[in-house]
């Protein structure tokens, strides 16, 4: 008697074990499938696992590998990993973007594969759906109040003869130095294709220069500790620096707002397209747009996105009328150009 | 008896296979495919084809970049014989005497160090708000703070710290093997100190310092992190620029091209550093033969 009412009851528990497993397949669409992505390290690849990862999970079953490094070397090992794409959404930026889609690495998506993309600034978006934008940056000036006691207002400022020694600039291996570069050229009379007046201006600062490096996380440190104090740097970064009570205050420069963006671009040949599309869709999100503002003051890319008024003043580039404003670098022409500004600042610069 | 030796000799490539093996797949594949890449005419990452030799050219006529070719194997040469005069004596030491387990986890405790880290570290000593020139403000042997980070002398002290440990390393593997005996018997030959260290420790200790400077040398050449971050705009060494070319200009026939220029001066040396490091017996094998 008991030993069949034990019988009973297994059974039961068996069936409803079995009736359950399916039902919660069909809860999960994409149950088991494993996405890898390349990010950033550090804060913001903490933001992208709250508010992307997470959700994600949650919500179909997809887990999110989060590969820290520099975008142009998850771009080299996506090229190099084709015909097996090591990457399943590959995060690229404005020169990468480029490359990426003229050597057939990355396809384009739509808004009806990715619904959110009708929600992301049209002037973010230079090639289409090849990438989709999912934070902005821009390079400022930023000063230490305690030393400098003029406040800066342009790039040309930074060859000022009180900041002798003590100027950190971004040097043409990175997008900040690029952006740098077209606007000083422009503010004096040049432009990308005359850079000429440019870097006239990079020699009048060559003096006050500590360092020009290509490394953010050097300048980041460089402000910190006071060593100098003026910069060049992603606003970002300066205003982390500012609430941690360093004395900064970071300026925008009378030259052009310039900057880089961030995309996320689908991998050709990616084996889990569908469960990709819904990467791409929570990327570009207002909720991540807006959390990505909160936590490391970039510029949302979603024009859905309204900031806090704590914050509203402080993350570059914000609103619709700020974003209209900053004219559109010519990439291309950069990626043409850039071999030959490099060599030029490596005979120039030094 | 034959047969013996054969076997002998399969077992022994049996137990190198595995090695000989990962080197060819690890280091000779990539290598391979790097000099193809070098021998593509285009300028960019993508849609290669054909063969040229103009990445090479420009390599070897271009003074921007046979210049710091050229200031890289200086300051590589400069930084070996510096790590070797400080080395040997450290190395010695620590090979002799007791605690050499202690001595060897404080001659490697460094390398366990990320090397970001290690910058950083040099950056709160010889930064203006650093400690070296709070000590010398103190002094009153400065009157203003003074920039000692973002120069050739920075990045060469720094290199030389960094790699000390390999040339400590390697002495104090082949000085731990010279028998006392020979330094006992060289004093009761009526041999100096002076006479001892040239003529018996030194000869001795030869393989040792050759592998720790080739170790450093190879180190050196190849630096980057090291000249990138600290060098500020005055030092560019030939790795640095090498990067520029595969991770920003995204130029890889010209950054392959590059970096094997930079292979073969590295290994032109080591090859140098071999012959010199020959022991007397190798030497007269050699004329025998």
């Amino acid at each position: 008697m008991s030993l069949s009412r034990f019988g009973i009851c297994a059974t039961a528990l068996c069936a409803l074990a079995l009736a359950h497993a399916p039902a919660r397949a069909q809860q999960k669409e994409f149950e088991g499938t494993k996405l890898v992505v390349n990010g950033f390290g550090g804060n913001l690849d903490d933001v992208l696992v709250e508010s992307v990862s997470k959700p994600l999970k949650e919500q179909y079953g997809i887990t999110v590998e989060i590969v820290p490094g520099s975008v142009a070397s998850a771009y080299a090992k996506a090229m190099t990993s084709r015909a097996n794409p090591a990457f399943d959404v590959l995060v690229t930026d404005d020169i990468t973007l480029r490359s990426a889609a003229k050597a057939g690495l990355i396809e384009e998506v739509s808004a009806a594969d990715v619904p959110n993309m009708a929600q992301l600034y049209s002037n973010f978006m230079p090639l289409a759906g090849y990438g989709l934008p999912f934070f902005a940056s821009v390079c400022a000036l930023a000063y230490n109040t305690e030393h400098v006691k003029t406040p800066l207002h342009a790039l040309s400022d930074l060859a000022r003869p009180d900041l002798k020694g003590r100027v950190g600039i971004f040097n043409l291996e990175s997008i900040g130095g690029v952006v740098s570069l077209i606007s000083l050229a422009e503010a004096n009379g040049g432009s990308i294709e005359n850079v000429e007046p440019g870097f006239a201006k990079f020699k009048e600062i060559k003096p006050n220069l500590a360092t020009a490096t290509s490394a953010p996380a050097e300048m980041y440190n460089l402000l910190q500790r006071g060593e100098i104090w003026a910069s060049w740097f992603w606003s970002g970064r300066v205003n982390a620096l500012i609430d941690q009570g360093v004395p900064l205050a970071l300026a925008v420069p009378k030259e052009h707002l310039r900057g880089n963006l961030d995309f996320a671009s689908l991998v050709k040949g990616t084996k889990s397209r569908g469960a990709a599309l819904k990467l791409m869709h929570q990327i570009t999100s207002a909720q991540t747009s807006l959390a990505i503002a909160r936590s490391v003051y970039f510029g949302p890319t979603n024009k859905t996105v309204t900031l806090p008024p704590e914050i509203e003043k402080r993350v570059l580039p914000y609103g619709a009328e700020m974003i209209a404003s900053m004219p559109p670098v010519d990439w291309d022409t950069v990626v043409a150009k850039r071999s030959g500004w490099i060599e030029r600042w490596n005979r120039e610069m030094r | 008896m034959k047969r013996l030796a054969w076997s002998r000799e399969v077992y022994f490539a049996g137990l190198l296979s595995p090695a000989v093996l990962s080197v060819l797949l690890i280091l000779s594949l990539p290598i391979a495919w790097l000099v193809r890449i070098s021998l593509y005419p285009q300028d960019q990452s993508y849609d290669l084809s054909g063969f040229s030799a103009v990445h090479y050219i420009k390599a070897l006529t271009d003074d921007l970049y046979l210049e710091s070719l050229a200031r890289t194997t200086l300051y590589s040469l400069i930084v070996t014989v510096g790590t070797a005069i400080i080395g040997f004596p450290l190395g010695y030491a620590a090979a002799r005497g007791r605690f050499r387990r202690w001595k060897i986890f404080f001659i490697v405790l460094p390398l366990t160090l990320s090397l970001i880290v290690n910058i950083f570290g040099w950056i709160m000593i010889l930064g203006q708000n650093g400690l070296l020139n709070s000590v010398l403000l103190s002094l009153h042997l400065l009157d203003q703070p003074r920039q000692f980070l973002f120069g050739v002398g920075t990045v060469l002290l720094v290199l030389g710290h960094t790699y000390l440990p390999f040339q400590i390393l390697s002495v104090m593997s082949v000085v731990a093997q010279i028998d006392p005996m020979l330094e006992e018997a060289s004093a009761s030959l009526r041999g100096n100190r002076w006479v001892t260290f040239r003529r018996v420790i030194i000869p001795l200790a030869r393989p040792g310092i050759v592998a720790g400077s080739t170790i450093v040398f190879i180190l050196t050449i190849s630096a980057f992190i090291i000249p990138q971050l600290i060098g500020g705009t005055s030092v560019q060494m030939y790795a640095v620029l090498v990067f520029q070319q595969m991770m920003t200009v995204l130029n890889w026939p010209f950054g392959a091209s590059l970096s094997l220029v930079l292979l073969a001066v590295a290994l032109t040396f080591a090859a140098l550093f071999r012959i010199a490091g020959r022991t007397p017996e190798e030497q007269t094998g050699a004329l025998a033969k």
